[in-house]
């Protein structure tokens, strides 16, 4: 038996240990997905099972649907594309905060956040998943608002370049201010001040964009950067560039590594 | 220790608002007293202190979950500077309206080499503001090139800083290139790439071309400020960064005249010593880059002739405003006459004129009018015509046409024509235009420009040359009537091989309209209340209800 197994060539056995390894760390890999996924999923069921999306849902509707109106009823040639959907992430903002605000604080409030964590699901697990998991009540949402540019082909004409950026704009935004929802929910188990702390961080974001105006200095020039504004200016008028597309994800990837930590703490403190 | 802390960071947060690179003695005096009332309370109360600070295992943990936040904002940070710095742009709009041209790009690639700052002036407030197309236009300079920077002031909130650059109002774009001496520009309506990329052009320019007005022949002068003078087009040169100046051609005392005198005695010496050296330059006129001759009414003597075919042989680019004798009151000149006939075109005699119904003494007659507007032509893209947006205005033009045959090498090209309607009308011994109905008919040359190319068996070196039947149109009094100062700029741009400065075509602007003509008719607006504002956020509503009610 020892000399069979002195036979097998050592690359021979690296290379099937490695493979082993790569299959253990892909079925890993595999069973985190599947993890995070079945979280994200029974939240996504949560919002639908409840009225609270569907309000949140409609109201959101109603409000973009009476800008649409506002912005195509105008006697005019030229539509102002680019402000529109700025404006519908600005309700976005609003809405944003009521959406997430149960995520984590509901959970540390009844006291089933203790349950989640002792069971065998990592926090990371548990953050992406709580976070994906709204995220498709977003991207729920953002599809719902697909009549608006069906619209636009059917009665007028548009530079399709321009609605298809802005869309994924309102998309990655919206995953933005998810994030930082996410992230004001898990400091706290109160979610009035959950859902005031993500506003008030989602007012911040957008409004820094005036000092990047009124500075013209380094300190603006990064305040510029920061703002979500700035960035959603540029996609909304046909152009994706890839800092805002590393700038989306570094903001989504920041504040759930925050919230990430944030609920680690409680193992320690 | 708030309050301590309040002041350490008003002290901090002003430094960092006020932009400055050092703070101000002020806001140190605010930090050092807060940094010494949080030392006061430490000393005093050091238990409140002890109990503020958390046990070893959550500092142990929360140090280490403190330091990988802040690791990982400065390693997002460092990601993020770097995709600023080397980032990709997909413009998905139809015209690519977002993306600079081609010219442009290599223009900031090949010619500005330090830093260049762009300055854009405007009147913020209510109904002014910055418009985000000018906006997005000048952060793509800015991301195409390292050395620009470009900023973005309002005059109403920097007075100050608007009157150091001249600044009092309205829309005003500066460009400044400290790397060559004076090197600023100025820009007064709001800034399209064109304009933006010429202007980038002319600041990075090492030479500013010369361009010379020939006096001495009853030219326009260039200096009068009166309607027949050319002291607007000169202006309109100078800021398009050209060097102008008047050339007194044969004039006695003037540079040429001592240059010919000059040759004409080496050429004497030569044929009385026997010797003969090689010519190093045939041409007098050196150092111009465009050669005007605009309205003249004394014709060219042999030397001067000789001057001229010599400079245009020798990579000359000229451009003729000839008038019909009838408008400038002078002779006819058969030199200048020659020359067009030389290179490429043929004047014909007459006047064009066009006839048009007037209520006269004896009622309504047919009069001859030699005042008209003429349209570019538009069966050639020669490079002139892209800079010239429309008509031009026109008074008392030669009628010309194409030599019948033309040299190897050389292009011609009618810039504008005119109909068939049109005659060659002629003058009765009163000096009155008379139309007889005999005069012969259109299409005629009103201007051409000729070019002829290097030919590979004679390597003979290439000229340009415009004519124009008419030097009104570039007075004070036509310049600014219709696209008259485009189309003398764009001739410039193009004898002086300057393309670069307005070979931008301009960008149609992304038009999103909904409905058809002024906007949606009232049926479409009626229908899209019905759908966006009530059926679609009411169909959500009412199937959340029934799941709720499913579910209850």
């Amino acid at each position: 038996m020892a000399v069979r197994q002195q036979s097998v060539p050592v690359a021979e056995r690296t290379t099937s240990q490695v493979q082993r390894a790569s299959r253990a760390g892909l079925a890993g890999l595999g069973a985190s997905l599947q993890t995070i996924g079945i979280i994200a999923l029974k939240e996504l069921r949560t919002y639908f099972t409840s009225w609270m999306a569907y309000a949140l849902i409609a109201v959101y509707l109603f409000i973009a649907g009476f800008i649409y109106w506002v912005v195509v009823g105008r006697m005019s040639h030229s539509l102002p594309l680019s402000p529109f959907f700025a404006e519908l992430a600005i309700i976005l903002m609003f809405i944003v905060p009521l959406l997430t605000m149960r995520l984590l604080a509901e959970e540390k409030s009844t006291g089933t956040v203790e349950l989640l964590l002792t069971s065998p699901v990592t926090d990371w697990q548990v953050v992406l998943g709580k976070f994906f998991g709204v995220f498709g009540v977003h991207t729920v949402l953002v599809l719902l608002t697909a009549h608006f540019p069906i619209m636009l082909f059917k009665w007028g004409n548009v530079d399709k370049g321009i609605i298809w950026s802005s869309y994924l704009s309102l998309w990655l935004t919206g995953g933005i201010f998810l994030s930082i929802g996410l992230w004001a929910s898990s400091l706290t188990d109160s979610q009035v001040v959950s859902g005031f702390l993500a506003f008030g961080v989602l007012l911040m974001l957008w409004l820094v964009n005036i000092f990047g105006f009124t500075m013209q200095n380094a300190f603006g020039e990064f305040c510029r950067h920061v703002s979500v504004l700035s960035h959603l200016e540029d996609m909304t008028s046909g152009v994706i560039d890839t800092k805002d597309l590393v700038y989306c994800v570094s903001v989504i990837g920041f504040f759930l590594f925050w919230a990430k930590q944030v609920l680690e703490s409680r193992k320690w403190k | 220790m708030s309050l301590g802390l309040l002041l350490i960071a008003v002290g901090l947060g002003w430094w960092f608002i006020s932009g400055a690179t050092y703070p101000p003695r002020w806001a140190y005096a605010v930090f050092a007293v807060g940094v010494l009332l949080l030392m006061a309370m430490a000393s005093s109360k050091p238990e409140l202190l002890r109990a503020m600070l958390p046990g070893r295992r959550q500092l142990k943990y929360g140090s280490n979950a403190f330091a990988s936040i802040v690791l990982l904002f400065i390693a997002l940070s460092f990601l993020n500077y770097l995709t600023t710095r080397y980032k990709h742009r997909f413009d998905l709009t139809k015209n690519r309206s977002n993306t600079l041209s081609p010219q442009t790009i290599k223009i900031l690639r090949e010619k500005v080499k330090g830093p260049l700052h762009i300055t854009y002036y405007y009147a913020g407030g209510r109904g002014g503001g910055l418009p985000p197309e000018v906006q997005r236009l000048l952060r793509n300079y800015e991301g195409n090139s390292r050395h620009i920077r470009v900023e973005f002031v309002d005059v109403i909130t920097n007075l100050q800083r608007a009157k150091q650059d001249g600044v009092f109002g309205g829309v005003t774009t500066i460009l400044k290139y400290p790397k060559i001496p004076n090197a600023v520009d100025r820009l007064t309506a709001i800034p399209d790439e064109s304009a933006i990329t010429g202007s980038i052009l002319k600041l990075t320019s090492n030479r500013k071309k010369r361009i010379y007005f020939m006096q001495g022949h009853g030219e326009r002068s260039i200096t009068g400020f009166d309607e027949e003078a050319m002291s607007s087009a000169k202006s309109a040169l100078e800021k398009l960064n050209y060097k102008v100046e008047s050339l007194p051609l044969l004039e006695k005392g003037s540079r040429l005249t001592r240059e010919v005198d000059e040759k004409q005695e080496e050429k004497e010496h030569e044929h009385s010593h026997g010797e003969k050296k090689e010519e190093p330059q045939s041409s007098v006129i050196h150092g111009v880059d465009v050669l005007v001759i605009a309205g003249p009414r004394t014709d060219l003597n042999e030397d001067e002739d000789r001057i001229v075919r010599d400079y245009l042989d020798e990579r000359g680019k000229l451009l003729l405003l000839l008038d019909p004798p009838e408008t400038r009151l002078h002779h006819a000149m058969p030199r200048f006459q020659k020359l067009v006939t030389d290179y490429g075109g043929e004047i014909l005699p007459g006047i064009l004129a066009t006839s048009i119904v007037a209520l006269t003494a004896e009622g309504l007659r047919s009069i001859p009018e030699v005042g008209f507007r003429l349209q570019p032509n538009e069966s050639s893209s020669h490079f002139i015509l892209k800079g010239v947006p429309g008509a031009c205005a026109f008074y008392g033009v030669l009628p010309m046409k194409r030599k019948a045959t033309t040299e190897p090498g050389q292009t011609y090209t009618p810039l504008f024509q005119t109909s068939e309607r049109m005659m060659a009308a002629s003058l009765s011994a009163e000096g009155a235009i008379r139309v007889t109905g005999k005069e012969p008919r259109g299409p005629f040359d009103a201007a051409f420009a000729v070019e002829q190319s290097i030919v590979e068996e004679t390597r003979k070196p290439r000229w340009r040359m415009v004519v124009v039947g008419d030097s009104d149109w570039a007075s004070n009094r036509f310049i600014l009537a219709d696209a008259n100062q485009a189309l003398f700029t764009s001739i410039i741009n193009w004898l002086s091989e300057e393309e670069a400065i307005i070979d931008i075509p301009a960008k149609p602007p992304v038009t999103n309209s909904f409905g058809t003509g002024a906007g949606a008719d009232m049926n479409q607006i009626l229908r899209t209340v019905l759908v966006v504002v009530i059926a679609v956020p009411l169909g959500v509503l009412v199937f959340g209800t029934m799941v709720w009610w499913q579910r209850r």
